[in-house]
């Protein structure tokens, strides 16, 4: 039993840590909360069933949907941040923008494709293996190595290159980077290309695995930003930490509560950090982030 | 005399919805605080005076004030949560606020019998004057929004009026004027949470049936859409945005076009006219606060 | 002469802080820039280094005008700039933030000039590891300081260094500052401690409502206008 409960872990936490990565990494590099980001991910799913009914082969259904977001992403800055981030907009202005930017992309969603759960159809079997009482399918062995490498190739690049350092100097302080030559709207682009494939890989996998349906935007979202808000927001491998506690905890509440409070776990860990360690579990305090 | 029916019942919907948005611009248009709880505030009204009225024999009257208290205690007692916090973790917590008391109201099924929702909640009656009609719904309805907007109107012209809009400008200027800011906080939120609990009220037992999607996420996109559109601060703003918002989606309903798609229309809608709103004319059209 | 700053109108917005300002740094010098708040003394450096605009005149290093040259290559010709306010990466390592300050320097020439600087500045050599938040307002000065000397620039812009330090602290600084002038390294310095920093000046202007007033070497320092700053410095 405790078996599956960890296998299943590692599965959920994966997805999360995913997606949260994106999520914290948006954050702190253009310093406001990004809600749209899990409608934004599962764009990526709907792209790929869509590129699936119509018969295209699977891999370019998949290498198209990466480009598709990429380019969603891009222009999303491009005519909506950019111009925001040009006047200096407040912090609150942008977390209602993201708000209402994701709403928008979920109900364009509803709009196009109908709320019933749509699958993405694979092109090889899902074998299930299973051992010591428990099983695991192909497809999330899939997904626990995707998610994995990309969290570790993502970890030592931000910590161990050169480039990661320079990301982190402007998440640090941006004037300052600027000042010594970093061109920061370069940084920033490369940053959305960045996010916004692991988004698209997050939507992608969450599709396949759980299957789609259009309010799955707002429930990654919310499972992205617990994460964040438990790793400590500005702490970037603290949403990774986030993401597999988190994991580990829906798995292992099962055990005790019924299977309909597993989503509902999430919203009273949320609201219990929020509250009484609004900094996270690896936050500092910085005394202007309490007062606004 | 269908058609006249129908413009009863919007005339109602207006009403209550006006509460919320209303008890909305008290909170950000005027006190600056970015108050996201409005919509479990709402459910948590709606939910206690559904209950009480099927559950208990009390009188309506009675019933009415005391979830008008309670709505008040809740947001006293969430304004004391967020002492110290402000903008950015203020939104995220009654965010978090609204969606817990949605998580609760949808699995605390021995209460609120969840996803089923309350039927046959019954019409409002006060002493013995029993509300039934459509006719007499809309002007009892009418008559409390209206008289909830002239005591608003009285308290932002009067000095304690002037303390808020302090609030939302410049927090030590309060203390100089020799009130305490956080007492100020407290009444404000205090008052939308019992603004917001009325809006419940008058919504299920108009209805006539309640269930934990009454009030959510959308509710909030509306809001904040109609407080846009019409302009923060200012109350007469706030209204037309209603007005205006209610008024164009339900054009939608005389196409022939299944629910959902209706339904993702409107939040499109409304998304949509948050977004232009923040790029083109922060103001609003008749607000005085540029949110930039 | 290696800057020469002639007329400079420059500001944030509407209206131009500066007003016609002119000053000159030569080979070798520390030339210190005081004057009462709102003078314009920081909006002199972030001109150069196009934090502010410029709305009339020239700036002009080793022969070569300033106007059209991206910091990058600002970095490159040979000037670094050190704003204001102990500007650490305070989630980065003393190490990190030293190797920043190198951004433009490809691998091999970072490592090198790193050590060279750690030479310079020892007490910096201990602490490599630590988060730079951790470290005192003075060594955070320190620390920013060696960041901007690791380019090997010709010329320094230091924005009010002794900012919210200690006295004792304070003179550590100005003593470092002499020793950068000591490595052949030209200082433009402006500096609200007036008294202190005209100490090791070898020239001084006095800046007033965006105009230099007065101007020389040490020989100013008995000038009325002077003691005038003097006291409120």
């Amino acid at each position: 039993m405790i078996l599956q409960v960890i296998i299943n872990s590692f599965i959920t936490g994966g997805l999360y840590a995913l997606i949260a990565l994106g999520f914290s990494l948006l954050y702190n590099t253009f310093k406001f909360i990004p809600f749209f980001y899990g409608a934004f991910a599962i764009f990526a799913g709907y792209f790929l069933y869509l590129f699936n009914s119509i018969n295209l082969p699977f891999s370019l259904g998949i290498i198209l949907s990466f480009l598709v977001l990429i380019i969603l992403g891009l222009l999303i800055d491009f005519f909506l941040l950019r111009k925001f981030r040009e006047r200096k907009a407040g912090s609150v202005i942008m977390l209602i923008l993201g708000l209402a930017l994701g709403i928008f992309l979920e109900n364009l969603l509803l709009a196009i494709f109908g709320p019933n759960i749509k699958s993405i159809s694979l092109p090889f079997e899902n074998i299930t293996f299973n051992f010591f009482n428990s099983s695991l399918t192909l497809i999330q062995l899939i997904v626990i190595f995707i998610s994995l490498s990309f969290l570790v190739i993502t970890f030592f690049s931000i910590y161990k290159s050169r480039y990661g350092l320079v990301i982190r100097s402007l998440i640090s302080n941006p004037l300052m980077a600027e000042i010594l030559g970093v061109n920061k709207e370069d940084i920033f682009r490369k940053i959305l290309i960045f996010t916004s494939l692991i988004a698209a890989i997050g939507g992608i996998l969450y599709g396949i695995e759980y299957n789609l349906e259009p309010t799955a935007g707002t429930n990654l979202t919310i499972k992205a930003f617990t994460s964040a808000i438990i790793g400590g927001l500005e702490f970037l491998p603290g949403s990774i930490f986030g993401g597999f506690l988190l994991g580990f905890i829906e798995n292992i509440s099962v055990l005790f509560l019924p299977s309909a409070f597993k989503d509902g776990i999430t919203f009273i860990i949320l609201f219990l950090f929020l509250i009484f360690k609004p900094k996270g579990m690896f936050g500092k305090k910085t005394r202007e982030e309490m007062s606004g | 005399m269908e058609i006249f029916n129908y413009f009863f019942h919007l005339g109602i919907i207006f009403s209550i919805y006006s509460l919320l948005v209303l008890s909305s611009n008290l909170s950000l248009g005027y006190g600056g605080l970015f108050n996201l709880a409005l919509p479990g505030l709402a459910l948590i009204g709606a939910y206690t005076s559904s209950l009480l009225s099927l559950k208990t024999n009390l009188p309506f009257g009675v019933i009415f004030v005391i979830t008008l208290i309670l709505g008040y205690l809740v947001g006293w007692i969430i304004s004391k949560i967020t002492n110290k916090l402000r903008g950015d973790y203020l939104a995220l917590v009654t965010f978090g606020f609204t969606f817990i008391v949605f998580t609760l109201a949808l699995n605390w099924e021995s209460l609120t019998r969840g996803a089923l929702g309350l039927p046959s909640i019954p019409k409002p009656k006060f002493l013995f004057f029993q509300i039934e009609s459509l006719i007499e719904i809309f002007i009892f309805y009418y008559l409390i929004t209206f008289i909830v907007y002239l005591f608003l109107q009285k308290l932002i012209f009067s000095p304690l009026g002037r303390s808020i809009q302090a609030l939302r400008d410049d927090e030590l200027a309060i203390s100089v004027l020799g009130r305490n800011p956080l007492r100020i906080k407290s009444l404000v939120l205090g008052i939308s949470g019992l603004l917001s609990s009325l809006a419940g009220i008058l919504y299920a037992h108009y209805l006539s049936y309640l269930d934990p999607y009454s009030f959510g996420l959308g509710d909030l996109i509306f809001i904040l859409s109609a407080l846009f559109l019409g302009g923060l601060a200012d109350n007469r703003g706030a209204l037309l945005g209603t007005f205006l918002l209610i008024i164009i989606p339900e054009s939608l309903r005389f196409l022939p076009l299944p629910s959902y798609l209706v339904g993702a229309l409107r939040q499109i809608i409304y998304s949509l006219i948050i977004i232009i709103i923040l790029w083109f004319r922060p103001k609003g059209i008749f607000g005085k606060i540029d949110l930039s | 002469m290696l800057l020469q700053i002639k007329n400079l109108s420059a500001g944030y917005g509407k209206f131009p802080v500066l007003k016609g300002v002119n000053i000159e740094v030569n080979r070798g010098e520390i030339v210190v820039l005081i004057g009462p708040n709102g003078a314009g003394k920081s909006t002199v450096l972030k001109s150069i280094f196009k934090i502010a605009a410029i709305y009339e005149g020239e700036i002009i290093f080793k022969n070569q005008k300033l106007k059209k040259i991206s910091r990058h290559d600002l970095i490159r010709l040979g000037i670094s700039y050190v704003p204001q306010g102990r500007v650490i990466f305070p989630n980065l390592t003393v190490e990190e933030n030293l190797l920043m300050g190198g951004f433009i320097l490809d691998n091999e020439l970072l490592k090198q000039k790193k050590d060279r600087i750690l030479e310079e500045f020892p007490h910096l050599k201990k602490k490599l590891n630590l988060i730079a938040d951790v470290l005192s307002g003075g060594e955070q000065q320190m620390l920013v300081l060696a960041r901007g000397l690791i380019t090997d620039p010709e010329l320094l812009l230091l924005d009010e260094p002794s900012l919210g330090l200690s006295p004792k602290i304070q003179k550590e600084i100005f003593n470092k500052i002499l020793e950068i002038k000591n490595l052949g390294i030209s200082i433009l310095l402006v500096e609200q401690n007036a008294k202190k920093a005209c100490e090791i000046a070898d020239r001084i202007y006095l800046l007033k409502s965006g105009k230099e007033v007065l101007f020389g070497g040490k020989e100013i320092l008995s000038h009325p206008l002077i003691q005038k700053v003097y006291l409120g410095g």
